[in-house]
Parts: C-alpha cells; sequence; structure tokens
C-alpha cells in the first residue's frame, strides 16, 4: 500500500518547464506602496485625470480593509511594502510591428511556446494574443484581422487613451474599487492587462488569449483584464500564466470583470501555471484573483472554465451575477494540488433575473502534502422565480498526507428555486489501479487514465488546444479520438 | 501454459492457500469448484498478481516465464486475462477508451502496429455481437452503472478483445439469469481452441453444462483435494461439498 | 479566584452579569471550588466574548435580535404542575423523569429498573462532585460560545443518566423538560454515561405548559463507551414565543453506537448545537432531523462530525419543510482526522419551501485529510412535485391532502426508524398538526 501511495505522489510531480528567467533591463519601481507610488503608476501610462482619481479612492478604502482569513489557507503574512508595484522592460517608447520587440522578449515567449509573430501562427490554430510582461503589454498579434470585424483586443492601457468612454463605464462596475481586500489592492496599483470589446451582433473571428508572465524579482503583478460583449455578440477568451522559479513567494493580485448584454456569450478560459513552489514547498506565487461577471441582460451567458495547476497559493472564486432574465452561468474548474500547494477555489452564482440557470462542475485533485477547498455560493434572491442551479464537486486524494474540502453555501430566498448540490470524495482505488493493469496498462497509464476520466466533465468545455495544454500539465495524455 | 507447485498465499497474514499443484495444458479447460472460503477467489487473483495477497510460498510457471515475478500488466500482456468477478467501476473512463489503450498496450509489447480508431472500432463491433453487447455501452463509463450481467458481459467481451492465451474467469456465472449465462458461455466457447487454455473459478455446477470442462478440480481450504473430468462436477452437484471433503479427510 | 469583571465588552451580557453577582453563591455545588471557579471563568468570558453575532461564521444566518431583545431572568422555581405526567409522550410505556424549568421534579420516583440510575444534577454536585468534574465540560469546551457559557456560569440542575455496563434498558427514558415559568431564563444541564455494552433509548422531551417567552440553553454532554448503543430523540414541541439555544455533544468510544434523532416543530427561534466526537475505531453515529416551520419560526441546525478513529461510519440527514415566512438554516460539517482510514461519512439536507418568504440556507461541509474514505454530502431546496400532485389528484385524492401526503411522505423518511409505536405516531402527529395548522404562528406581513 505504501508502496502505492508513493507511486502515486511521484506520478503527479513534474518539472516546472516555464521555470527561467529572461535577463532584461527593466525599469523597476523600488519596493513600496503609498500615494505618490499610485501617481507615478498612472503617470508612467499618462493616464486621464478620473483613472487617478478611481485609484487613489480605491488605494484609501484598502487602507482601511483587513486582508481576509476565512479561507482554508495558511501562508505567512505577506509584507505589501516590500514589493514593487512597476516593473516594464526597458523598451523604445512606441513599437509600430513586433520587429521593434526585444528580441529576448519574443524569444521568451517562443520558449513558452506562445509565438508571437503571426505567421508562425497561421500554421496552427488562429488565436490573437497579448503578452503582458510583468507590468506591461509587449505584444498584441492579430489587431488588424480584429479590428476589421469591429473588434477591440488590446492593452487596457491603450484602451485607456483610444475608448476612455468604455473604459469609463465599465471599469469597476462589475467588481468596484472597495469590492475585497485584494480587488482594492488591484484597483490602486493595477498597470496592464487586457481589453476587450465586441460589437452588438459579432461574432469574434478568433480566440483571444492574454499571456501573462512574472519575471522580475520582488515584483508583484496587478492586472486588470476588463471584457465587454456588447448585444447578441460572442467571445471566447484564454488566459495563460507562468512565472520563473524562485525561493522568493511572488504576490499575483488580478481583477477581471466580464460584462454580457443582452444575448451575449462570453467563454473564459484560463490555464493556471504559476510556479508552484519546490516540494518542500519553498517558493511559489502567491495567487489572489477576483474574477466576476456579470449577465446584464436578458439571455446573457458566462461561462468560466478553469484549469489551476501553479501557485503555491491559490484564492480565487470566478462568480456571476445573473441579473437578466434567461441568462445562464457556468463554472467548469479543475484544481491540482501537489506537495505544499494549497488552492481554496470556487464560486458564486447569484441569481437576480428570472429564469436564470447556474452549473458548477468542480473536481478538486490533492496529493502529496496540497490542501484543496472547494468555495461556493449559490444565492436566489427574492425575485429570482424558477432559478434553477446544479452543483457537483468532487474531490480526488492521492495519498494519506492531502486534505480535501468543500465549503457550499446555498441561500435560497425564493420558493419556485430548484437548487442540487452534491459532492463526494473518493481516491485512486487500488482496485480500479489492479484492473486496469490486469488489462496490460501500466500504472502511470492507468493513473492518468483514471484522473482524465475524473477531470473530463470540465476538460470538455476548455478550448481544443487549451485541452491538450491541460492534460499535458496534469501530466496525463489525452483520451483518444476514439469514441 | 500454466505450472502451479506447492502454492502457498496469505492475506493479511492469514494463510488462504496452503500448496496448490495443477498443471494445465494448451487447449485444456479447467474447472476448479470449492465451498465459499475455500481459496477460489485468491487463487485466480494471484495469478493475475494482485498486491493484497502475498506468496509466502511455490511457484508459478507461466509459458516458460516465472509469473510471479511479473507485473500484472506484463502477465496481461503475455496473455493471461482475469474476468472479476466483481469488475470494477472506472467513472468517466469510457470502455471503449480504456480498451482501445489496452487493446494497444498488448499489441506494443508483441511488437505488433497499434490498431487506429478504424480498425479497432471494427473490430470491437464484431466482438460486442459475439456477447450481445449494445453499441452504446461502449460508449458508457466502465461498468459504471452497468447490471450485474452486463458487466460479467463487458468482460467476457474484453476477453474477446484480447484473445488471451489463458483466461481465468472468476465465478463468472454468478449473478447471472440463465439467458445471460448462455451468452456468456457462448463467447467463452467461441474463444476455445488448440493453444488458448481456460481456468474456470465456480461454486456451481451449473456453468459447467454450457462449458464442459476437461478437468474438474475441488478446492477445499486452500489445497486441491480431489481432481477428475466432467463427472466429477455431476457427482458435487448430487452430494455436496461436505461430501468430497470427508471423503478426503478420511484418506 | 479569577474576579469578576466590571465591565462587559459586549453590553448584552450586563445583565446576566448581575443576576451572575446576586446569585451565584447560592447556586448547586456552590462549595465545590474547581466549580466555582469554573463558573466564575465562564462568566468573566461571557462578558469578554459577549453573545454571538450574525459576524460569526457559525452565527451568520441567525439573527439573535429578537432573543437579545430583552434579558431573561433565571427560573425561580416552584412553578410545579399538578400532574406533569399528562405532557408526556400519550401511550408511551417509558421511565419518565420530569424537569421542571430545568430542576428536577422531587416527586420523580427512583427508576425502577435494574443499572439505570437517574440523579439530580444538582444532589450530585452536593454528594460526589469529583465525579462530574471528569465529565463536565469535557467534550463542550472545545466549541463554546456565548450561550454554552452562559449555561456553564449559571446552570442549577439537570439529570445524570448512568448505564451499567452492558445492561439493556428495555423502556425508553422519558426526559419531560417542562416549561412552566413564562419569560424564564432555564439551563438544564443533562449527563448521559452509557457504559460498556449497554443498551438504551432516551427521549428529551421539551414541552411548554404556557404560551408565553422564555430562553432555554440547555446542554447535553454523551459519553458512549465501548459497544454502548444510545438511542436520543430530542423532541422541540415548547411555545411559539420559546427562544432556544442548545447545544449537544456525544464521545464514541470503539464500536460504540449513537442515533440521535432532532424534530423540531416548535419555539420562535431555535437553535441546536450537535457534535459527535467518533474517537473510537468502529463507532457509528446516525444524525437524523426534521423541522416543519411555519409563521415566523426559525431553525438552526449545527452539526459536527469529528472521525477521529479508523473504521467509523456516520450517516447524517436532515430534512425540513418551511411554509409561511419561516427560516430554516443547516449547518453540517463533516471532518475525517488524518489516520482516519476506511471512514464512510455521509451527510444530506433536503429543504422544501411552500411559500414565498420562506428561506433556507444550508452549508454542508466536508474537512477531509485522510485518503482511504468514502465521504458525500448533498443539499438540495425544492418544491413539492407538481406531476405527483397531478398523479395523486388524479386518483382523486383532493390537493390538500395529496399535498400533506406528499410532506409526510418526504419528512417520514427520518422518522422511519423510530420504533416504539406511540413515540412515532407523535412524532407524526406534531408534524401533521404543523402542517396542516400553519396560522399558529406570528402571520407574516
Amino acid at each position: 500500500m505504501q508502496g502505492t501511495e508513493k507511486d502515486l505522489t511521484a506520478l503527479v510531480q513534474r518539472e516546472y518547464k516555464e521555470g527561467f528567467t529572461t535577463d532584461i533591463e527593466a525599469d523597476t519601481l523600488p519596493p513600496g506602496l503609498d500615494e505618490e507610488v499610485i501617481r507615478t503608476i498612472s503617470g508612467k501610462k499618462a493616464e486621464p485625470d478620473f483613472l487617478l482619481e478611481w485609484r487613489l479612492m480605491a488605494y484609501r478604502r484598502w487602507l482601511e480593509m483587513k486582508e481576509p482569513d476565512w479561507a482554508q489557507l495558511h501562508y505567512p503574512k505577506i509584507d505589501l511594502q516590500d514589493i514593487s508595484y512597476y516593473s516594464a522592460p526597458k523598451q523604445k517608447k512606441l513599437l509600430d510591428s513586433l520587429d521593434e520587440v526585444d528580441p529576448k522578449l519574443l524569444e521568451t515567449y517562443e520558449k513558452l511556446g506562445i509565438p508571437l509573430e503571426e505567421q508562425k501562427m497561421l500554421a496552427g490554430v488562429r488565436v490573437a494574443v497579448d503578452a503582458v510582461f510583468d507590468s506591461v503589454s509587449v505584444a498584441t498579434t492579430f489587431k488588424k484581422t480584429l479590428s476589421e470585424a469591429g473588434v477591440i483586443f488590446c492593452p487596457l492601457s491603450e484602451a485607456v487613451k483610444d475608448c476612455p468612454e468604455l473604459v469609463h463605464k465599465y471599469l469597476g462596475s462589475v467588481v468596484p474599487a472597495g469590492d475585497n481586500y485584494f480587488a482594492a489592492l488591484n484597483s490602486a496599483v493595477f498597470s496592464e492587462g487586457s481589453f476587450v470589446y465586441i460589437p452588438p451582433g459579432v461574432r469574434c473571428p478568433m480566440e483571444l488569449s492574454t499571456y501573462f508572465r512574472i519575471n522580475a524579482m520582488n515584483t508583484g503583478q496587478f492586472e486588470r483584464t476588463l471584457i465587454i460583449a456588447d448585444e447578441d455578440s460572442h467571445v471566447s477568451y484564454l488566459e495563460g500564466c507562468t512565472a520563473p522559479m524562485r525561493d522568493e513567494n511572488q504576490l499575483h493580485a488580478a481583477v477581471v470583470e466580464l460584462v454580457a448584454l443582452k444575448g451575449a456569450e462570453i467563454k473564459y478560459s484560463t490555464v493556471q501555471n504559476w510556479y508552484p513552489g519546490d516540494e518542500n514547498g519553498r517558493g511559489g506565487i502567491y495567487n489572489f484573483v477576483t474574477k466576476r461577471g456579470a449577465c446584464k441582460g436578458k439571455r446573457a451567458k458566462i461561462s468560466w472554465t478553469q484549469v489551476e495547476t501553479g501557485s503555491a497559493i491559490t484564492w480565487k472564486y470566478p462568480s456571476v451575477v445573473l441579473e437578466g432574465d434567461d441568462s445562464i452561468g457556468e463554472f467548469y474548474s479543475v484544481a491540482l494540488t501537489n506537495n505544499y500547494q494549497q488552492a481554496d477555489t470556487g464560486t458564486k452564482m447569484v441569481h437576480i433575473g428570472k429564469n436564470a440557470r447556474s452549473t458548477i462542475i468542480s473536481k478538486g485533485i490533492s496529493a502529496g502534502h496540497g490542501q484543496n477547498s472547494y468555495r461556493g455560493l449559490v444565492k436566489v434572491l427574492k425575485g429570482a422565480e424558477k432559478a434553477r442551479n446544479y452543483s457537483q464537486c468532487d474531490s480526488l486524494l492521492m495519498g494519506s498526507t492531502c486534505g480535501a474540502h468543500t465549503f457550499p453555501y446555498v441561500e435560497v430566498r425564493n420558493p419556485t428555486a430548484v437548487v442540487e448540490h452534491e459532492a463526494t470524495t473518493s481516491r485512486i482505488g487500488e482496485d480500479q489501479l489492479f484492473y486496469c493493469r490486469q488489462r496490460g496498462l501500466s500504472e502511470e497509464e492507468a493513473v492518468s487514465m483514471i484522473v482524465n476520466g475524473f477531470c473530463k466533465e470540465v476538460f470538455k468545455e476548455l478550448p481544443m488546444e487549451f485541452a491538450v495544454e491541460a492534460q499535458k500539465l496534469l501530466g496525463i495524455s489525452l483520451e483518444g479520438s476514439v469514441g | 501454459m500454466l505450472s502451479v507447485r506447492n502454492l502457498h498465499a496469505a492475506v493479511e497474514g492469514k494463510a488462504i492457500l496452503n500448496g496448490i499443484n495443477l498443471e494445465i495444458g494448451p487447449g485444456q479447460v479447467h474447472a476448479i469448484m470449492g465451498p465459499n472460503g475455500s481459496g477460489k477467489s485468491t487463487l485466480a487473483n494471484v495469478l493475475a498478481g494482485r498486491d493484497h495477497f502475498e506468496v509466502t510460498a511455490g511457484e508459478v510457471e507461466f509459458r516458460g516465464w516465472d509469473l510471479l515475478e511479473m507485473e500484472p500488466e506484463i502477465r496481461a500482456r503475455e496473455g493471461l486475462f482475469l474476468a472479476f468477478q466483481y469488475p470494477v467501476e472506472i467513472p468517466g473512463v469510457s470502455n471503449l477508451h480504456m480498451l482501445k489503450a489496452a487493446v494497444n498496450a498488448v499489441r506494443r509489447h508483441r511488437g505488433e502496429e497499434e490498431l487506429n480508431a478504424m480498425e479497432f472500432l471494427k473490430l470491437i463491433k464484431q466482438k460486442a455481437a459475439l456477447v450481445e453487447m449494445r453499441q452504446e455501452f461502449l460508449y458508457r463509463s466502465v461498468n459504471e452503472g452497468f447490471s450485474g450481467g452486463e458487466k460479467k458481459r463487458n468482460e467476457i467481451l474484453q476477453m474477446a478483445m484480447f484473445e488471451p492465451r489463458l483466461s481465468v474467469l472468476d465465478e463468472t456465472d454468478s449473478g447471472l439469469d440463465i439467458d445471460a449465462l448462455k451468452i456468456v458461455a457462448q463467447g467463452v466457447n467461441s474463444l476455445r481452441s488448440s493453444d488458448r487454455s481456460i481456468l474456470l473459478v465456480t461454486h456451481y455446477q451449473r456453468l459447467l453444462d454450457y462449458i464442459v470442462p476437461d478437468f474438474v478440480h475441488v478446492l477445499a481450504h486452500g489445497k486441491i483435494i480431489r481432481s477428475g473430468d466432467k463427472d466429477l462436477a455431476l457427482e458435487l452437484e448430487r452430494k455436496g461439498y461436505s461430501w468430497v471433503e470427508d471423503h478426503a479427510g478420511a484418506a | 479566584m479569577q474576579a469578576l469583571p466590571d465591565a462587559c465588552a459586549d453590553p448584552r451580557t450586563r445583565p446576566y452579569l448581575e443576576q451572575f453577582r446576586d446569585v451565584h453563591e447560592t447556586l448547586s455545588g456552590a462549595g465545590v471550588e474547581w466549580l466555582a471557579r469554573s463558573r466564575v471563568s465562564s462568566m468573566a468570558h461571557l462578558c469578554s466574548g459577549g453573545f454571538p453575532t450574525q459576524r460569526d461564521e457559525d452565527w451568520k444566518y441567525t439573527p439573535l435580535r429578537s432573543v437579545m431583545a430583552h434579558p431573561f431572568s433565571l427560573a425561580v422555581g416552584g412553578h410545579v404542575p399538578d400532574d406533569p405526567d399528562r405532557y408526556g409522550v400519550p401511550g408511551l410505556d417509558s421511565l419518565r423523569v420530569a424537569c421542571i424549568d430545568g430542576i428536577l421534579d422531587s416527586r420523580c420516583a427512583p427508576c425502577p429498573a435494574a443499572g439505570l440510575s437517574v440523579q439530580s444534577f444538582s444532589d450530585m454536585l452536593a454528594r460526589n462532585p469529583d465525579q462530574l468534574k471528569s465529565c463536565m465540560g469535557k467534550v463542550s469546551g472545545a466549541r463554546s460560545h456565548g450561550f454554552v457559557l452562559l449555561n456553564e456560569a449559571l446552570h442549577r440542575d439537570g439529570v445524570v443518566i448512568e448505564i451499567a455496563p452492558r445492561v439493556r434498558i428495555d423502556r425508553p427514558v422519558e426526559l419531560l423538560m417542562l416549561s412552566c415559568e413564562d419569560s424564564a431564563l432555564v439551563l438544564p444541564r443533562i449527563l448521559i454515561i452509557a457504559s460498556e455494552g449497554c443498551r438504551v433509548e432516551i427521549v428529551e422531551h421539551q414541552v411548554s405548559a404556557h404560551a408565553g417567552s422564555g430562553l432555554y440553553c440547555g446542554m447535553t454532554e454523551m459519553y458512549l463507551e465501548p459497544g454502548a448503543h444510545v438511542k436520543y430523540s430530542v423532541i422541540q414541541n415548547q411555545s411559539r414565543s420559546a427562544y432556544q439555544v442548545s447545544g449537544a455533544w456525544a464521545e464514541l468510544a470503539e464500536n460504540s453506537r449513537l442515533d440521535c434523532r432532532t424534530v423540531s416543530v416548535g419555539g420562535a427561534l431555535t437553535r441546536n448545537d450537535l457534535a459527535v466526537n467518533l474517537t473510537g475505531p468502529g463507532a457509528h453515529c446516525d444524525m437524523l432531523g426534521a423541522y416543519c416551520l411555519s409563521g415566523r419560526q426559525h431553525v438552526d441546525n449545527h452539526t459536527t462530525v469529528v472521525h477521529g478513529a479508523e473504521n467509523c461510519t456516520s450517516n447524517e440527514l436532515y430534512k425540513g419543510v418551511l411554509d409561511d415566512r419561516s427560516r430554516g438554516v443547516f449547518h453540517g460539517r463533516i471532518r475525517v482526522e488524518e489516520g482516519a482510514r476506511k471512514t464512510d461519512a455521509q451527510q444530506a439536507n433536503n429543504t422544501l419551501l411552500l411559500s414565498r418568504g420562506a428561506e433556507i440556507d444550508t452549508k454542508p461541509q466536508l474537512e477531509i485529510y485522510a485518503d482511504d474514505v468514502k465521504c458525500s454530502h448533498g443539499a438540495t431546496v425544492g418544491q413539492l412535485d407538481d406531476k405527483a400532485l397531478f398523479y395523486l389528484q388524479t386518483r382523486g385524492i383532493d390537493p390538500a391532502a395529496a399535498r400533506s401526503m406528499l410532506i409526510s411522505a418526504f419528512v417520514g423518511e427520518v422518522l422511519q426508524s423510530v420504533e416504539p409505536q406511540p413515540l412515532h405516531d407523535y412524532l407524526c402527529a406534531l408534524l401533521d398538526e404543523q402542517l396542516s395548522d400553519p396560522g399558529t404562528g406570528e402571520p407574516g406581513p
């Protein structure tokens, strides 16, 4: 038994391939946070006054807030004065084409498997990429193709200049500046992020993707993403992230806001692969992220899919506020914690409009000393007639030193609601492994197959190329094309 | 094909098999019968290599190899198939997917070309017909939500897919109604050939009406206490296990 | 000895501090030093820590505004009805013990069963305080809140039940907890020591002899020694204006078994804490609950089961029907400690919402630190099945009868295993009455 357990844990061990650093000259602010730092960040980005005011307001709110301690997470207090809030690779002022991007940066993304040159990508699947390196966006591809369709896809700092009215109207409309401790911090100091606007009736012609990379030491990453899908539009957006291996912990506190107007659909997929720390729990990213979408209009739909394999600490609850009648919210999640990783993740589905439906599928895998918690809220307000929710939270335990926890909250204020929650816990059974081996599969193959089967409902929600990536991350092979 | 010599095995320190001797030649069908707790299923599991059972003495030779030294999947790839008494459920993994991976693992092992999706589908449909299994079962998760009979048929389907040298059927008849039993028996019989052997582990004689064995052994207290031909099974059916146990005790 | 505080961090505790000053020297076991010390320390903790608020995660959904609106005074006693027996479970052949406002009724005859000892808590404290020392507050200590502290500081009496080793008590023991004094603070203690291999069924039957208010904070502690089997049913049928915040704690040694059942129909606001510790291998616990509420009733069931040893099993099922503007809260926590192999823990909370204004907040939780376990929980919120209602109607059953048939079937699952027929019938009748007569509560606006 002991042997099997050790083997199982070894099977989910993998090398962190994205752990290299890029040696590049950077313009980095000294550590520390005060109003001056915020003014400097805003100044560097030549922001309009309304944004600086908003940042300062968030900062003042943040000063009065306390770090949340309700999550099932244990970590030393983060010294926020010890972090630099801005770091950008030095480069020429304005980039007109990719030729002007520092070749070291291009090389970095190439190494990460994210080629930024369009012709290289044309061979494969067409995905438009915004590459964010520390605090700035280094390149955004396929801008021309997208603008022909009327789609705006650019770094948030650019959107502030090019379409300030949209930014002004929607920034903070879903996640207000003072929403929570980490969101307030982000609102004060966010440095970059992606902005997407899909005009009415437009189906975005390609997948959009942002790839976040932390490189500099002792910096935090505070990006902010805003996606607006106007009436009857459709967009699928992918987010990826990696960081170098370092012994120190680094903070990532992002905010993502999604706005889906009448009949619009946003599909947001994440493969989170920040550096998780080493096998002794040293180093790794502290990932405190606020993600929320609002289905503002009738029939709007927002779907979150996440595969969380990285970070030392994950604190993340992608949520949907179902304001519109007949709107739909979905949350599909796979979270893997190995070694000393801890994840407290889940979702909130807030039913406000009539006939809104929500689905939650969460799969947690714990190995080593990993602690994995699902925390979710399904809230049905008084006027939310005929709300429907189905939640399923399954945990898979590998080894006797890890933990799996489930903390769902169900609040129902309307008697026409039907809410169902189910949670199960299982482990890879010795009998399952033996059965597969008796059929000629090796133990590795058997484990992959079982883990893959366990996560299947979530993987099928991912766009194809992401699904492949996700399965590779879990160290498992893709189920054959048969079936 | 298989040669078991003085095999002893224990579970959590408790001796279950106390010196089994058994020779199975190519093409032969052997039946092992015995009362509950006699060690029948233990023998089947030990042959397949289940960790839970500790071999404390003896040796097993399978097609010239030292079977006890081999990992379970290597035994399987070398042609030893166990039809489980309680087939395991594997949620989320389709029957089709598991079988394709397994069949190709065996083929790789034998140095054969892997089957592509089309070839595989063709093969499995053909075999599924043999055990009268509806195609939709192929797309469902392995054994999940299957009835007892469906699970057993699924085992025989897998057996048909692997074309094993030695099939060990662990109480495959238990929980089957007469129609299902006939289908299962028909599947097994269709695999009988001069280079394939079968070991039937069963409590009842009933199965042996449909799969007629060449040899019948009676197992009690972890030992084969009597061997004979198919008539021994009929005699057992008439007189009960206590008869043969008493008989062995007296001898 | 720790001094009593002068100030109260939570002003709601002040009236209780004042009462404590007045009476603590006259409370039971006053001469016993460790007890006196413990009472003062509990009071001091209450003053500094205060009563819970909705900011406390464990009290998020239970507002205490009404409970705390005006202070309750300790029951003075003496409101003894002529015939307490008429409040008992009808037709139940039980060994009945009555506690009037938390004080054991002295008319209660010594129990005629061999191997069963039923004594007054205060007598026991007077005669043999040290025997109680080791078991008082041992299981409850870990999770105490303001109301537990209130009981620990001011309790006056209650019952100590001991069952001798390997004795099987054939008749159920009925603890009739009768509230007679209007607007009184009642703080009973119940201690159950089930010795090795014994079997007993205990029914704690809370009922009011008046329609007035009151605050009832009972504390029950149970120790199940190896192989003991205890059935423990709590029937909550107090006045519709009464408040209750009670707790039961149990510790289960190897191969012991506890079948708990809580049926709540009465009270304005009820909070039940139930914590079960499975400390010995092979222990088993059933936790069943039914709540049928109408008017503006509020019931909060807060349960915890800790699997601390191998091969333990627990099965929890709470079912509720909420009518009018009533509110249900369920919190269920299963914790499986590292090393608690072969744990099997199941938990479910199912609620029917019958009307606009009814609310349910449910919070099932799993915390698992061992891998060889089978754990699951489920929660559902819904309505009566229209198709089933229609089907019954097509068979000639009128809608109201069909409705009550389906509701009874829904809640009935919790009562299925109740064995003494009179008890089963009584519980069914209570639930039926509650459902067919929803107007007894304060009407909603």
